[in-house]
């Protein structure tokens, strides 16, 4: 019995399949929506994606973030400057060449600034402490030199540089009511560096009189120190901290914005893949229309109405799933790597595996809902009534 | 000989808009195993709707339809289906071939809801191609092919499963006159040699001479016709 069901499938399959090219038109309908949808879905992620590509981007096995206890991130952290002492004694932190535990306080702060366009915009500036470059090794001066700490002195990224007006090195960048001058320019590894500037955090706090550090950035011996590390800080009643690998901590300071980018990206592809059940609707109403008499003939020499049901959506995931294929290489081919600048931040648009999986899967689901109505109507065709009207 | 059809008071009504209408009053009707009945009538009649209850294609409202030792309107829908697969062969005025399938795949189609092999749907379609005298087409598709070697292919898949009974609707209205004649010969060939019962409607009654029998259908009853040619 099942073979039989199987057969018969196949073979309905098969010829709804084929016949495709005689109903040229209305499957194109199918195909163009489709394609349009995904590519803009999958390009509308590739934002999210982009940002949350941005928070991993560099993130080290060997780096710990502490931030205050309740904070999600370290952009929402604030911890006291005499922490950072108490918190070098724990056990499993890398020493520099001098003997002394890397642990850098870092400041994050959003300046004003105008981009080349003259929009306003903002800027994040990252105030690190004297140990701040064993932490962030990747930042590589390429024009000028490091910023002297006590200074006003900036080092500004390339991103930034090319973004923002008046940002190149010698130019004064004011916070504050104070001139701080672009002594260097550098390169980081394509993570939130890369579309900031950096300064000393000390000369930083003194000019917004902060009295704390945003986070505290530790280096370990080695990834398996993390466990001690964190259940020692954790545990310290001095210190009310959580203790963070540096993946998780990029992962949760992205994941707002990715969660409100995806959001939108869902509400405009959904918006518009309503338009696309739409079009397959009327796409497959079509087919089965046209199919009339070739289903009403095989259903009078004895095939069941469920092959014909599943006949008619395996048509419409077949026009699907190539469309949102399709769809998602136009999205890779147009956007896939290009940096963007937007909320704050330079960041690469990545279209990933997971993009083009969730897209097949909205492009099916699509298909069915648009199948579903049409396939409903072919299996109920009454037989001698369609076979009367060919 | 026993009968391989038989109706008693059958009726059989549509819905128009909001109105019933009958279209068979009362039918009764007995065919043997071995005939080949030709149902004539004008247009209207109510012989098409007879000949689809006739397939299983439909059910009556009122009445007992009995085919091939099978009480149809006691069936469900899935349960006729399964019944015509093994019992009807169906031969349409429009050929209803599947147009991006070969012939011999056209062919094959009721078989597929059999337990033949590969191999032996192959054997099978091939004796049926032979019988309609199309061995040679057996790879063109139908648009590849004229009117009358089309109905070919129809007659070879309406015979490829054996079925005891043959339901042709006006298989020569789409032909020239000297294509629906080979037709009709071919008919009576399966009629008389492979021992096929054949009911067809028609307008033609040229094309019922072939026949062995004819009923009319008029206005939604039966009368009956003279017999014809003797076996």
């Amino acid at each position: 019995m099942a073979s039989h069901f199987f057969r018969q499938t196949a073979s309905l399959t098969s010829t709804a399949i084929r016949s495709v090219p005689q109903r040229l038109g209305a499957s194109l309908v199918t195909v163009i929506g489709i394609t349009t949808v995904m590519a803009v879905l999958v390009s509308m992620l590739s934002l999210g994606q982009g940002v949350g590509y941005l928070g991993q981007t560099g993130a080290r096995a060997d780096h710990a973030v502490v931030i205050s206890r309740g904070a999600t991130s370290s952009l929402q952290s604030s911890i006291p400057r005499d922490w950072l002492g108490i918190a070098s004694s724990a056990p499993g932190i890398k020493k520099d060449a001098r003997g002394q535990p890397i642990v850098a306080g870092g400041l994050i702060f959003q300046t004003d600034a105008k981009t080349i366009k003259n929009q306003r915009a903002s800027m994040g500036i990252l105030g690190m402490s004297s140990s701040g470059l064993e932490f962030w090794t990747e930042t590589k001066i390429i024009e000028g030199r490091r910023f002297q700490p006590g200074l006003h002195e900036l080092n500004i990224s390339a991103g930034a540089r090319t973004r923002f007006k008046d940002h190149g090195l010698g130019d004064r960048v004011r916070i504050r009511g104070t001139d701080w001058t672009i002594v260097g320019v550098y390169t980081a590894n394509g993570g939130f560096l890369d579309s900031a500037a950096i300064a000393d955090a000390d000369t930083l706090m003194s000019v917004l009189q902060r009295t704390a550090y945003s986070a505290l950035y530790i280096v370990m011996d080695s990834p398996s120190s993390f466990p001690a590390l964190k259940r020692t800080l954790e545990s310290d009643a001095t210190l009310q901290v959580e203790v963070k690998t540096e993946s998780d901590n990029n992962a949760q300071a992205t994941k707002a914005i990715q969660t409100v980018l995806d959001y939108v990206s869902y509400f405009i592809g959904g918006i518009m893949g309503i338009g696309a059940v739409c079009g397959a609707l009327a796409s497959l109403y079509a087919a089965v229309d046209t199919r009339r008499r070739e289903i009403a003939t095989l259903r009078a020499i004895g095939f069941s109405s469920g092959p014909v049901v599943i006949s008619v959506l395996a048509e419409g995931m077949a026009l699907a799933i190539p469309s949102a294929l399709l769809g998602a290489g136009i999205a890779w081919f147009l956007f896939n790597g290009h940096v963007v600048a937007a909320l704050q931040i330079s960041f690469p648009l990545v279209v990933t595996a997971a993009s083009v999986t969730t897209s097949i899967f909205w492009a099916i689901s699509i298909a069915l809902l648009g199948g579903l109505l049409p396939a409903i109507r072919a299996a109920r065709l009454p037989v001698a009534t369609a076979l009367r009207a060919t | 000989m026993a009968s391989i059809v038989s109706f008693k008071n059958v009726v059989k009504r549509y819905t128009r808009g909001k109105q019933k209408v009958e279209v068979l009053h009362g039918i009764d009707l007995e065919c043997e195993a071995g005939e080949f009945l030709a149902l004539m009538g004008p247009s209207g009649s109510g012989k098409t709707t007879l000949l689809n209850l006739i397939g299983g294609l439909d059910k009556p409202d009122q009445g007992e339809v009995n085919v091939s030792g099978q009480r149809l309107d006691r069936l469900s829908g899935g349960q006729l289906a399964k019944w015509r697969a093994r019992h009807v062969g169906f031969i349409f005025q429009f050929y209803n071939l599947l147009p991006v399938l070969s012939a011999e795949r056209n062919v094959e189609v009721p078989l597929l809801l059999t337990n033949l092999s590969r191999s032996q749907r192959k054997k099978n379609v091939a004796a049926a191609l032979e019988v309609v005298g199309l061995s040679d087409r057996a790879k063109h598709k139908p648009a590849e092919l004229s009117g009358g070697q089309q109905q070919r292919v129809a007659i070879a898949r309406a015979i490829v499963a054996d079925p005891t009974l043959l339901v042709c609707d006006e298989p020569t209205g789409d032909l020239d006159r000297e294509t629906a004649e080979e037709i009709l010969e071919l008919l009576q060939i399966l009629n008389k040699q492979h021992n096929k019962t054949i009911i067809m409607v028609t307008h033609d009654s040229r094309a019922a001479d072939h026949a062995s029998r004819r009923l009319y259908v008029d206005k939604g009853r039966l009368t009956t016709g003279d017999a014809l040619h003797a076996a």
